[in-house]
Order: structure tokens, then sequence, then C-alpha cells
């Protein structure tokens, strides 16, 4: 019997979702804090998914892959988050005011920051594309599942997502 | 059109070039993830509270508070916590309450049926945390206030955003799964519309959060409704327990893809039926913990003084909205208080900060308001609380110690736009309707420079490459003169220590105007910084 949220990965013995926990977790809260307008609630974001992960036990184990299941429950409740919060802030705020605004001095490097301020302009569901394709490196399939999209419309809103983005940074220069 | 439509889909050899943004994207992108560690015990801590969950024990709440050490590091601490709130106060007293049951704490004796204090009494203490507020909402006060009409049936968002502007005096105060489909497409699905709902709690964030509302709801029609509702009907548990009805269609937020107008994420959700009173939520310890709220009000939170006196106080008012964030001793021990805005006394920070607006005359009337843990406390920084108002003049503020609170009420007929420059250090701004963060702020109204002669293009002011302070507020306050002209409403301007803004505007008019006259601008400046 296997404890809850725990399956022997091939050739292993270490829990899947524990691997992926090691694995993905810096990348998820990475990927939350792209999502959601408050940066700082990021980790509790990931965390509450690792958490419905393990106790989803059985049930994950049956339906789902572990990482797919997490990647999922973070975009939903960063989504979740985000609506209840449409009413506080827009777009400026993170880089100057909250603690988002030295996690992105963090990445040191003016082009990086250049590249992640823009892509926090992209509306919502371009920015979870870009950023579960090219953060998460996942497939459009994988990207799909994420968002429980069809893959076409994962192909729109990347292929919207980078123009605008590549337009913004043209302008930047 | 619906992205998400397969339709809509392109076809299939439209792939994605890996042109030469993609590179630099994977760079920042995993530049932004190195940054991140878990903390050593993080994956038990999950650990724990996965298996306290799955079989259904007393829940915690991981927090994890990210400590900014220095601008090129982040670090974190977890901190696991089973109580997200100050301990209630002790019973008082034993009572019988209107609502049918009786009242052991004494907290609701001699409150009317509709006040705001019997209303958090149906929430249970840990329904607010450092981390999530609580927003209310008296509909039925609003409609008496306003006499806004009700919606028709087929309510479109943007319908929503009108009736939502004209109670409450923004566009965007209902939101949510209740309100955001329309009123029929909610009653089809729960048994009732939004326009029976009177009060509203909004409160939690992801799994853990939801609604308790009072109004004037059918309990049979409620009943047969969800039972014949083809999606979420045939998965309905429902039983009855301590004089309240539980419908209950899956356990703990499990999510799916049977996404209806109300169940827009595919959770189906948990209704609790009382007299007079619905609570939805998502998961079985949330039910039992309304529950027992319900049933032991000391255990809810109205049983959290500095919470009951922030809800009542906006009540009496007679405002239709209030926000109540909490600051727990926790916080008030280990965090260290901003440095004071120049020119204004150190405040000690509060146990809740609260505000909200209302139009009880032919006024608006706006309050903001600290609480603490005694009177002394309070009195001990009403010099510093009254410190942050004198620029004010037009209204003028009243300023006053009510108890452990202290409160600055503003009366002015119309809408009242509120700048001014704050120094948190803690906390994001709030930003919603009529409120500002005001701990340890200076209010003073902002300048705004004259536009009329000249307006720089964002192309013209880029031309060199750099953005000047005086170019960064001339283009920001060009994008609000265009924003406003396409009908936004700018409900707070704070002005940054470091020169930014700080803005909360409601509804997408003008949002092509940050577009166009702002954001390569804003970009420019904030990455210099």
């Amino acid at each position: 019997m296997l404890t809850p949220g725990r399956d022997a990965t091939p050739g292993g013995h270490e829990p899947a979702l524990e691997v992926v926990f090691r694995r993905d977790y810096a990348r998820l809260v990475a990927l939350a804090r792209l999502l959601i307008d408050r940066p700082e609630e990021a980790e509790e974001i990931v965390q509450e998914a690792f958490v419905r992960a393990y106790a989803a036990g059985d049930r994950l184990e049956q339906r789902d892959d572990p990482r797919a299941y997490v990647q999922r429950s973070v975009v939903n409740l960063a989504r979740d988050g985000l609506r209840r919060r449409r009413t506080v802030r827009r777009a400026p705020v993170p880089l100057v005011v909250s603690g988002d605004g030295a996690d992105v001095d963090a990445i040191g490097d003016e082009n990086r920051r250049e590249i992640v301020a823009a892509l926090r302009t992209l509306p919502e569901r371009q920015r979870a594309c870009v950023a579960l394709r090219y953060l998460l490196d996942l497939s459009t399939a994988e990207t799909a599942l994420a968002l429980e999209i069809s893959t076409g419309a994962v192909k729109t809103h990347l292929s919207r997502g980078l123009a605008a983005l590549q337009a913004a940074l043209e302008d930047l220069r | 059109m619906n992205l998400d439509d397969d339709s809509m889909d392109p076809p299939d050899d439209l792939d994605i070039p890996e042109d030469p943004v993609v590179g630099r994207l994977r760079t920042a992108l995993t530049a932004l993830a190195d940054r991140v560690t878990a903390p050593d015990d993080l994956w038990e801590s999950i650990e724990r509270e996965g298996s306290a969950r799955a079989g259904g024990q007393q829940r915690g709440k991981i927090v994890l508070a990210a400590l900014l050490a220095t601008a090129a590091v982040i670090a974190a601490v977890v901190v696991v916590r089973l109580t997200d709130a100050p301990t209630p106060d002790p019973v008082i007293t034993m009572a019988t309450e209107p609502d049918g049951h009786e009242d052991g704490s004494g907290l609701l004796t001699d409150t009317p049926a509709d006040s705001w204090v019997r209303l958090l009494g149906k929430l249970p203490a840990g329904a607010i945390t450092p981390q999530t507020g609580l927003s209310i909402q008296d509909l039925a006060r609003a409609r008496a206030q306003t006499g806004a009409e009700p919606l028709p049936d087929t309510t479109t968002e943007e319908a929503w955003r009108a009736h939502s502007q004209a109670l409450f005096g923004r566009d965007d105060a209902l939101t949510g799964e209740l309100f955001l489909p329309s009123p029929a497409e909610v009653r089809a699905e729960l048994g009732f519309g939004p326009e029976q709902i009177d009060q509203i709690i909004t409160w939690g964030v992801g799994e853990h959060s939801g609604y308790v509302a009072t109004g004037r709801f059918d309990p049979t029609t409620i009943a047969t409704t969800v039972a014949a509702e083809p999606t979420w009907g045939p998965e309905l548990d429902t039983r009855e327990q301590d004089g309240l009805t539980v419908h209950r269609w899956s356990r703990d937020a499990r999510l799916t893809n049977k996404r209806t107008p109300v169940r827009d994420l595919g959770v189906g959700g948990q209704l609790i039926v009382g007299d007079g009173w619905i609570a939805w939520t998502k998961t079985d310890a949330d039910v039992e913990a309304i529950i027992d709220a319900f049933l032991d009000p000391a255990g809810s939170l109205a049983g959290i003084a500095a919470v009951r006196s922030a809800a009542d106080s906006a009540d009496q008012a007679g405002l239709t909205e209030a926000e109540i964030l909490l600051r727990g001793p926790e916080e008030r021990s280990t965090t260290a208080p901003p440095a004071p805005q120049p020119g204004l006394p150190a405040i000690d920070q509060p146990l809740t900060t609260s505000g909200g607006s209302g139009r009880p005359s032919t006024d608006s009337v706006v309050q903001f308001r600290l609480d603490y843990g005694t009177e002394v406390e309070a009195a001990a920084n009403l010099a510093a609380f009254t410190a942050t108002w004198p620029a004010i003049t037009d209204p003028v503020p009243q300023v006053a110690r009510d108890g452990t609170g202290l409160v600055a009420t503003f009366t002015a007929p119309g809408a009242l736009q509120l700048t001014g420059t704050y120094a948190d250090g803690l906390e994001s701004p709030l930003g919603f309707g009529y409120f500002i963060t005001f701990f340890n702020v200076r209010a003073e109204p902002l300048d705004r420079p004259d536009l009329s002669d000249s307006r720089p293009t964002q192309a013209e002011i880029l031309a060199d490459g750099t953005v000047t302070d005086d170019e960064y507020r001339v283009a920001f306050w060009t994008f609000v003169e265009c924003a406003e002209e396409a009908g936004a409403s700018f409900s707070t301007i704070t002005e940054t220590p470091d020169g930014g803004y700080f803005y909360s505007t409601t509804g997408t008019q003008g949002d092509d105007c940050y577009g166009q006259l702002f954001m390569q601008v804003d970009m420019t400046w904030q990455t210099s910084r």
C-alpha cells in the first residue's frame, strides 16, 4: 500500500511527488510569481499545490501525473487569487514597491529584467503559456494540459505572446 | 473571440519558431528561478500538512514569509501554524439568539439581526489571516442608499460592472463566482440569485476560501434546484447537521473539467443553508469550521475583538463595504516597523487595519481605522495617526480614538479620490475602492503637472534611451488623463518613496492609454532603478 502522494519512480524508490518537489519547486515558485500580482504569495500558492497533491493520495496516483497535477494547481490557484484581487493593482507596481522588486533586481542583468518586466505586461493567458513553455520547458501538449485548453489555443497564445514580447523589447532599444 | 475554443485552433503547421527572443526569455526565466530556494524542512511540512488533510485532521496552514535580506538573495522562512488568528475573547454570557440557536458567548447579544458583527459570527476565526483579509459588502444597504435598479437576468459582465459602479462607486466591487455569471445562471445552478443576497463576506484564497451571505433565501428552492442541476446534481450529497442543510458536491476542492458559470474552476464546492444565510466554500474542514463558528460565536470572527471593532465601526458609520486586514501578535513581535515618512512620528503596528466607504446621506463617507490590543496602546498612537492627515483639507477628516481603535472619517459630496505618499515596508498597498494603505502614511494631495502645452510621446521620451523623473511623471499623468477621458476612474494614486506611482483603477476603460502613453516609459524607468 502506497502512502498518500507516493509512487515508485522507474528504477528507484523515491516518492514521485517528492521528486517533483525537489526538481521543480523553484521553477514553480517563479511561475507563480509571474502569474500573480502579489509575488510574495507565490511560495504559499506552490506549497498549497503540493499539499493538495499530497493529500490527494491514491486518487492522484490513479488519475493524474503528479507533476501535471501540481502545475495545474499552481495555475488555477494563481488564477483564483487573481480573480479575487482584480481590483488591487495594475501593472506598474510590482517592480517598484513589493518584494518582487528585489526579486527582479536579483536577476542581475538589465536585459533579463527587461524581459521579465515585458512578460508581466502580457495578458494573463499569454503570460501563462509563455511561462509554462519556456520556464518549465513543457511541450505544447503539456502546456495545454496544465491550462486545460487546446493545443491550438496554446500555440495561438504563445505566438501572440512572443510577438508582443518582441515588439516591447524592440521598442526599448 | 474565445481562444480556448478548439474550433479556433490554428493549423498544426503553425509552430512556434525559436526566435532570438526565446533564447533571452529562457535565460531570464532561468535566472528568476535560480533565485528561489526551498528551505530544508519545507517538504516535511508539506508531508505533515498533506497527511493531516488526507486524514481529515485539524488543518494547519503553511505560511511562507519571504525575506528579502538583500537585493540579490532571497531567503524564505516557513512557519507552520495551527491557528491563523489571535485567541478569541473568553466566553462571556449565555444568550439565545434570533437565529434559533444558543449563543454561549453572548457576543451577538443585543446586536441587530442585520449587524455586521452577526455576519462575522458565521465565519471561523481562522477565516482571516495576515495574508488574507476580509471583504464585507452590504448590498442591501447599498441598494437602499443608491436606489440602484436590480440587474436583469441576462446580465453580462459589462452590466455587472455598471451595477457595481452604481452600488459601490467602483465597477469591480462585485466579482467572483456569485457575481460574474448572470443572475439567471446563478439561480439555475444554486437556487438563489445575487439579488437575494443582502450582506456578504468574501474570505480566504485558493482552496480555503468562500463566501458567507445573509439574504432572502428559500431552502426548498435551493434544495430542488441543486438536485436537478444537470452538471453537478448527480454528484450531490445532502445532509442535515445542527439545524443546517449542507449540500456537498465534492470533498476538498477537487479540480475537475466540469466547469459551469458558477464553478468556473471545475470545483464542486459545498453550500451550507441556514435560516436567512448561506455559506459557499470548498472543503469539508471549512464546512465544519463554519458550522462550529455558527454554533459558538466565541470561535468565530466575532470573537476576535479587533476584527469585531473594525466591522462594527464600519457598520455604525453606514458604510456599504469594508476591508479588514489582520496583523497577528506574531507579526507584531517579529517584524520591524517600517521607517516613518520624513516628518512623521513612528507608529506602532496595529492588530487590524480596516477601511471602507458608503453613502449614508447625500455625502459619501470614507473611513480608515487601526485597532490595537488595548485602549492605552491606541491612545499612545493617536498623535502619530493624526499626523497622517493634516494635508487633507477638502474635506478635513475627523480623527478620533474609538476604544481600542483610531479612526479617520472623511465626509464629502460625491466620490472622494485620495492621493498621497506611503511608507509601508510590510505589505503591499491594498488599493481597493477608496481605501489606501494608511499605515504610516502621509496623505496629501499630489500635484498634477500642467499637461496643456506639451504631451511628449513615448518615442520622444525614449529617444535618448533614458527616462528622467520629470519625464516619468509627465508620462504617468498623461496616461491618467487619457484613461480618465476614456471613462476610467482612479480611486487611489499614491507616490512611492522612490518617485514611482501606485494607482488603483477600475474597469478596462483606458487600458489602451497605458500601452500607448506610458508602458515603455514605465518599464524603462523601473528597470533603470
